[in-house]
């Protein structure tokens, strides 16, 4: 019975909670984005549907659940059922493996403390990035499903950029492993708590290759030209009309939370306060998780804001950047990570 | 072989970003053009045909609607080129509220141009602010003639209302205020290095070309030739008006971008000139109630925003025109599309069509 | 490689602009909550009380679309003057562009024909709603702006 109620039942209650606060940020993403975009940009956003427009996002939902599914006649129906949920789905696992909290008594309500994430895998950071590449499947089937130069061209070259992204990604990653001797995300934590400093600082030229790789991951602007508007209309979901293409915008702003939430637990300390060993943060009360998710509404605001300033990169530009510069910065990053670690030591 | 193939790829006239109905078939080697053909005329109206059908001043709304952003240019010239067949002089007020009203506009169409143009390579606040100073040379329109886009504020012989109360003290207002916000466009754009990355190099075309094509306007200048229909051939009162000329070096993007933005800021010097030197007078000539010229002919331009516009008109005697031919700048801008874009990617071609700032109500007419 | 460069000084400055924008007024009116009023020169919809028209037929000659229509008698007047009495005066507002023509050449004074009404709000369910007669002239914007005052 102990063995039941430890293992099944309270990860699945774990699980759900934890899908359903994802969801619901996914989906308020949207709104949020519309809000601070409009702001930057010296207009109102969405505020009629609803006090300010919350209701907004519920809005949007239901409008797309009742409109048509057009499916071209000359494409593949089984590809292009698939690939909006090849590009959600593996960006909600990832969040059964991101840690959003330690032991916590929720605010006493429970006799023995349970720990804020479903499970402790201790090859955790090699999941994520094998689940994140995942997503690369959903953007070409998309595109070669639809049957139409535009998107096919499009799919093409999102599956270049997010490829060649990958590699100085991970190897920043790396150089962050490095400082904290261990893959699993939980001990990450733990060891940023004992260096008593975040591990943005050491690793500042990591965290600023890891945030332009995400972006470029993410298919954001900069480096949107897949999806840009203004040449291939809209890129890989031009052909999908009413809740597959909501699945492809969910799955855009799920990758983006994911990206935002494996930044903060890797640079900026999970669910721990700036410079955690000061004694201040004891007096304070104990919100669980309140650290995390500020941490993740501040990239999610980064988002928006490079969004709103920058115009995009040219294709072989982007290439060039990703192969000739990120590369050879996060390799150079890496040697210098491995020579301070062994100055401290 | 293994035989590379051409794909034949159709930006249609339903586009985002083709500024109008223009439809560019281009022949394509992967990434690389190696062709592109604009196909026009899904815009046509029969304008000059319907010139011929109306009494003189009766075209004049007509002429609104060539280029619809920048509709005072437009007046002005087919004015200038009738009062030069009538052989009138317009009075001093008329001719720099005249200048005014143009140099407000060119303002204004930059202001569009610099939206569009950096909407389509991505970047997407410029167009709210520009809209947002544009809006304020639309109210100043507004409480001039009555109209915010196709104005009608010319007649044959001089400007058919006086200046309103108030309205002077409203565009110092506004030169003040734009004289700030200017800045906001720069700061976003000008030392970018995407944006350099992007309009650097792109859609070159060299001093000769530039003249063989006949290309007049910012595509001209960009190119380093000092060719200005204000300074070449004077006209209203631009010879008392102290102003610079801006140039290109290299015939990119980037150079006609420069050269747009110190525009706006020369037609802010001129707006500051004229308001001290307006004179109080007559706005409209006499003896203009029924107009009936002999039969000549007669040619006459303006530098309007987009390059030097036109008015050939023909005339038999009758109080209608017998011919009227337009000069487009658009149109003869447009001719350098093919050779500017040959070699770059497909990312480029949006880049040099708003670089070229067309306008298809005066290419299709 | 100048230090300015490496700095990413032309990215932050560009960040920094569009980030003082959230705290500024926005430009934006919430229309039909709130409107904007136009200037007292705006080319609105007519206004004309025909039994003040002299009949001269102006506006209809200087019309570029021919959209005026008018049709007049004559009469004789308790001093024995002629004076035309206008039966008919239609404007096919479907077509009619706003540009003032026959606003500019009415010569009638401060009973002329006017498009400086203000009242810009003029969609139909109706195609046939726009052909103005006499009575709508004259009593259109009259009435639509005390329906919204009202």
């Amino acid at each position: 019975m102990n063995i039941l109620f430890l293992y099944v039942i309270i990860p699945a209650i774990k699980g759900i909670v934890i899908l359903s606060i994802v969801l619901f940020l996914v989906a308020y993403a949207t709104y949020i984005e519309r809000r601070v975009l409009a702001f930057m940009q010296a207009r109102l956003g969405p505020n009629l549907a609803g006090p300010q427009g919350i209701l907004q996002p519920i809005a949007d939902g239901v409008k797309l659940l009742a409109k048509e599914d057009i499916i071209p006649s000359s494409s593949q129906k089984f590809l292009h059922f698939l690939a909006p949920i090849l590009i959600l789905v593996p960006a909600l696992v990832i969040f059964g493996l991101v840690p959003f909290g330690d032991a916590s008594n929720l605010f006493g309500l429970l006799k023995n403390p349970i720990t804020l994430y479903i499970t402790d895998v201790n090859v955790a950071i090699l999941l994520v990035v094998g689940f994140a590449s995942l997503g690369v499947y959903g953007l070409i089937l998309g595109g070669w499903s639809s049957n139409s130069k535009y998107s096919f061209i499009g799919a093409l070259r999102s599956a270049a950029q997010v490829v060649s992204y990958e590699v100085p990604q991970v190897i920043a990653i790396a150089s962050v492993l490095l400082l904290s001797s261990s893959l699993s995300l939980v001990k990450i934590v733990e060891a940023q708590k004992e260096m008593g400093l975040w591990f943005i600082f050491p690793g500042f030229l990591a965290f600023f290759i890891y945030l332009v790789c995400g972006i470029a991951e993410t298919n954001r602007l900069p480096f949107d030209l897949p999806e840009a508007e203004s040449e291939l209309v809209a890129g890989y979901h031009t052909e999908y009309s009413g809740m597959k293409f909501a699945f492809f915008f969910m799955g855009e702003y799920a990758n983006m939370i994911v990206v935002s939430s494996v930044a903060t637990v890797l640079f900026l300390g999970g669910w721990l306060p700036p410079f955690p060993s000061l004694k201040i943060w004891h007096s304070l009360p104990q919100i669980p998780v309140f650290w995390f998710f500020a941490k993740v509404l501040l990239f999610l605001f980064i988002y928006i804001w490079l969004r709103a300033t920058f115009p995009r990169y040219r294709f072989d530009q982007l290439m060039d950047l990703a192969w000739k510069w990120l590369l050879p910065l996060s390799i150079l990053n890496l040697v210098l990570v491995a020579f301070i670690k062994w100055g401290i030591k | 072989m293994l035989d590379v193939q051409e794909l034949e790829l159709n930006m249609g006239p339903q586009h985002p970003a083709t500024h109008g109905v223009l439809r560019l078939i281009l022949k394509v080697d992967g990434e690389r053009i190696i062709d592109a053909k604009p196909v026009i005329g899904y815009l046509h109206r029969g304008t000059e045909k319907l010139f011929e059908n109306q009494t003189y001043p009766m075209n004049v709304p007509h002429t609104d609607r060539l280029d619809y952003i920048a509709a005072a240019t437009n007046n002005h010239s087919y004015c200038g080129a009738v009062e030069k067949l009538l052989g009138v002089e317009v009075p001093r007020r008329a001719k720099f509220i005249r200048v005014m009203l143009d140099e407000l506009q060119r303002i204004s169409s930059h202001l569009v141009w610099l939206a569009t143009h950096a909407l389509d390579i991505g970047a997407m606040t410029p167009f709210f602010y520009t809209f947002r100073e544009r809006e304020l040379i639309l109210d100043l329109f507004e409480e001039y003639c009555g109209a915010r886009l196709t104005l009608n504020c010319m007649t044959i012989g001089g400007v058919p209302e006086d200046l309103p109360e108030g309205w002077i003290e409203k565009l110092k207002e506004f030169i003040e205020i734009f004289e700030e916000k200017i800045w906001d466009y720069e700061n976003l754009l000008t030392d970018n290095r995407i944006w350099k990355k992007r309009t650097i190099g792109v859609g070159v075309i060299s001093p000769e070309d530039a003249i063989n094509y006949g290309l007049t306007g910012p595509p001209l200048r960009g190119s380093g030739i000092k060719y200005d229909v204000r300074r070449a051939i004077p006209y209203e009162v631009y010879p008392e008006l102290d102003f610079e000329i801006p140039i290109g070096k290299n015939g990119d993007t980037y150079d006609r971008y420069l050269v747009r933005m110190e525009e706006m800021r020369q037609s802010v010097k001129i707006l500051k000139q004229c308001i001290e030197k307006i004179p109080d007078g007559e706005i409209q000539a006499k003896g203009l109630k029924f107009i009936k010229p002999k039969p000549a002919e007669v040619y006459f331009s303006v530098e309007a925003p987009k390059g030097e516009l036109g008015f050939h008109i023909i005339s038999d005697g009758s109080p209608k025109p017998y011919r009227v031919k337009v000069r487009p700048p658009s149109f003869i801008n447009l001719q350098a599309l093919p050779s500017m874009v040959k070699g770059h990617l497909i990312a480029d071609v949006v880049a040099i069509i708003g670089t070229l700032d067309i306008v298809l109500g005066e290419i299709d007419r | 490689m100048k230090l300015k460069d490496l700095l990413l000084f032309d990215l932050i400055i560009g960040l920094l602009t569009s980030f003082k924008h959230i705290f500024r007024k926005k430009f934006t009116v919430p229309y039909p909550y709130k409107k904007l009023n136009p200037a007292p020169r705006f080319r609105g919809f007519f206004y004309l009380n025909p039994s003040t028209c002299l009949g001269c037929n102006m506006c209809w000659k200087a019309c570029p679309i021919d959209i005026i229509y008018i049709e007049s008698h004559d009469e004789q007047t308790p001093e024995g003057k002629r004076k035309k009495v206008v039966d008919r005066f239609d404007i096919d507002l479907q077509r009619c562009m706003f540009c003032g023509l026959c606003e500019a050449s009415c010569p009638n004074g401060s009973f002329k024909l006017t498009l400086k009404t203000g009242f810009y709000e003029g969609a139909v369910y109706d195609r046939r709603e726009l052909w103005w007669d006499r009575y709508k002239l004259q009593n259109y914007v009259k009435e639509k702006k005390e329906k919204k005052n009202g």
